[in-house]
């Protein structure tokens, strides 16, 4: 029977690790990949993932409930990796465009014709650099969005911002992305 | 409402995010305005492209790690509180062996000048400190009555 994460969480409160290893086992990919593409490096990303957990379990009876457990780790994930973020003055370099070009796209559409393939594959590594490029308030709500599928309620709780805000940010991210690629827009449809 | 207003509800319009009442407002809206009809076409053109510019995430598995770094730091963390408690004791311990016969007027033995000295030490220096402290707050309850004074002065003229 799987348990709910209020019930395992009360588990771990009264001192159960083997709990704490179900909670784990069952957000570790999730937070993992929400870090991955907010600081495009395995490595960090890795030791963001154990330090959020680290502080899921030392924050444990500071959680009150009032929102979703997922939300609460989303959170602290989230503020690692925009501490992490402002701490190494990361900016999109050289390195990280050869990371990103080397990455894998779910490109589907113009199968039939290489030129397409190749013009569209051009368009989405573009996009990525400055996807990569975006204000990290902006961006983090982008990836919260199209990535992590998080609602704009969530999103909203994840980041301690009214809905609106997310709406805004996601809208400024959004116009910044069109007008960066101009009138390259179509053919994905 | 002008159709700069809409184009910001346009991404959330899109991905269903708005209320009911919002939703429908734009959709009227949409009827008579190309313009924004376009708008609405150009992000969802947009959205899809960010779709397809994911970035896949290989399948770690950190469980185990993150298991055992909690296991390790609270085994740590106890350690640290067991030893704290075990000072405390020791500490009570010799206090309450000498205690007994000094209290007792019986001679002291030979090592509690060793003792003395220690405590005396330790005592003069918690003195020194509460000295210091008290000074401290002389200090500055004496900036705090001068400040008052001044505002005063100032609220008279």
């Amino acid at each position: 029977m799987i348990e709910s994460d209020e019930i395992l969480l009360e588990k771990i409160e009264n001192g159960d690790l083997a709990s704490f290893e179900i909670l784990v086992a069952r957000y570790q990919q999730k937070i993992f990949a929400f870090s991955f593409r907010m600081v495009l490096s395995q490595e960090d990303a890795r030791d963001l993932t154990q330090e959020v957990f680290i502080q899921v379990y030392r924050s444990l009876k500071g959680f009150r409930g009032d929102s979703r457990f997922s939300t609460w780790v989303y959170r602290i994930a989230s503020n690692k990796c925009l501490d992490f973020l402002r701490k190494r003055k990361i900016i999109y370099s050289p390195d990280s465009e050869q990371e990103l070009a080397g990455m894998q796209s779910n490109l589907t559409s113009g199968a039939g014709d290489p030129a397409k393939v190749l013009l569209q594959k051009e368009k989405i590594s573009r996009l990525r650099q400055l996807i990569a490029g975006l204000p990290d308030k902006y961006r983090i709500a982008l990836i919260l969005f199209h990535y992590e599928n998080l609602s704009y309620q969530q999103i909203a709780e994840t980041l301690g911002v009214p809905v609106k805000t997310v709406a805004t940010r996601l809208y400024r991210a959004k116009l910044t992305l069109r007008e960066s690629l101009g009138g390259d827009l179509g053919g994905m449809s | 409402m002008e159709c700069h207003n809409y184009h910001k509800k346009i991404p959330g319009y899109i991905s269903g995010s708005l209320p009911v009442d919002q939703i429908i407002d734009i959709e009227h809206h949409l009827e008579h305005c190309s313009h924004c009809r376009q708008e609405v076409g150009s992000f969802r053109e947009l959205d899809l492209l960010i779709d397809a510019a994911v970035v896949e995430v290989p399948l770690v598995n950190l469980t185990e790690t993150i298991v055992k770094t909690v296991k390790v730091r609270r085994h740590k963390k106890l350690s640290s509180v067991l030893r704290d408690v075990v000072a405390a004791a020791a500490a009570a311990i010799i206090i309450f062996w000498f205690s007994g016969p000094l209290l007792n007027t019986v001679t002291a033995p030979d090592y509690s000048e060793e003792v003395t000295s220690v405590s005396t030490t330790v005592g003069g220096v918690f003195k020194a400190y509460l000295n210091l402290s008290e000074s401290a707050v002389n200090g500055l309850t004496q900036s705090v009555e001068r400040l008052n004074l001044k505002i005063k002065s100032k609220e008279m003229k």
